[in-house]
């Protein structure tokens, strides 16, 4: 049986050494990565949607309320 | 406070399109990569006066918008405003200093991981929530979105089980003296507690 408690002190392996700058540095560039990641798809997907509204020639245009 | 920082910049990412978000999410984050910098190349204890006091977060702060608003506009204002919010925010779930020679204050929730990670995950769907708002009701938009606050609200669980798993010291919150005794550990027959 998977024993969760000896998993996760292998996949921290270095917990005993507390908050090792370099676990830090890793644990703060996944989030902001997450959001780089999630921000360029949203920018993606809006200017796809603005260039197909663009060649239907819609009345009604996309708003521009997404910046880069 | 971990995630919840990244929902900040998202939240102020709403406020003001035109800033990128990377910049805003590094400053959300800022006095905790100034720590890490402060760190390198061996841990060194006691940075956190340097970088988590309220003189340091004002200092910090009041450079990162200078320094972005010498480059780029607008949202310098955003950035110093991101990088004065981790304040309050590590206030929640840690235990951080004022300024030098105080004891350390805060809710400490990180060694409550149950109910830091219903706090941080609170915190990821507000800020999810004003991201979303500037965009026009998206189908594939809104999907990337929840998509994106369920990855973070996934990262803050695997921070706080493991915390819950290697976190050996006890609750010790402190909004006041180090000195005084927390309320919560008085006992109940104890006259006027």
């Amino acid at each position: 049986m998977l024993d969760l408690e000896r998993l996760i002190r292998l996949v921290t392996a270095t917990h005993r050494w507390g908050l090792h700058p370099f676990k830090v540095a890793v644990a703060l560039l996944l989030p902001v990565f997450i959001l780089w990641m999630a921000d360029r798809r949203i920018r993606h997907l809006w200017s796809a949607a603005a260039d197909h509204e663009q060649v239907r020639g819609d009345a009604e245009p996309l708003p521009s309320r997404v910046g880069g | 406070m971990y995630i919840g920082h990244a929902a900040v910049a998202l939240a102020l990412k709403a406020r003001e399109p035109r800033l990128p978000l990377i910049p805003l999410a590094l400053a959300c984050f800022g006095p905790d990569w100034v720590e890490v910098a402060l760190m390198f190349p061996v841990k060194r204890a006691g940075m956190g006066i340097y970088t988590h006091s309220i003189p340091a977060v004002l200092v910090g702060a009041a450079a990162a918008g200078l320094a972005y608003a010498a480059f780029r506009r607008p949202g310098a204002m955003l950035i110093a405003i991101g990088w004065l919010l981790h304040w309050p925010a590590d206030l929640l779930t840690g235990r951080k200093p004022m300024y030098y020679g105080t004891p350390l204050v805060g809710l400490d929730l990180y060694s409550l991981p149950f109910v830091d990670f219903l706090l941080e995950s609170l915190v990821v769907v507000v800020g999810c929530a004003m991201y979303a708002r500037r965009f026009a009701p998206r189908g594939e938009l809104r999907r990337v979105v929840v998509m994106l606050g369920t990855t973070l609200i996934l990262l803050q669980g695997a921070v706080d089980v493991t915390l819950s798993v290697i976190r050996d010291s006890e609750w010790t919150p402190s909004l006041a003296r180090s000195g005084w005794p927390s309320q919560l550990s008085v006992p109940a027959s104890e006259p006027g507690g």
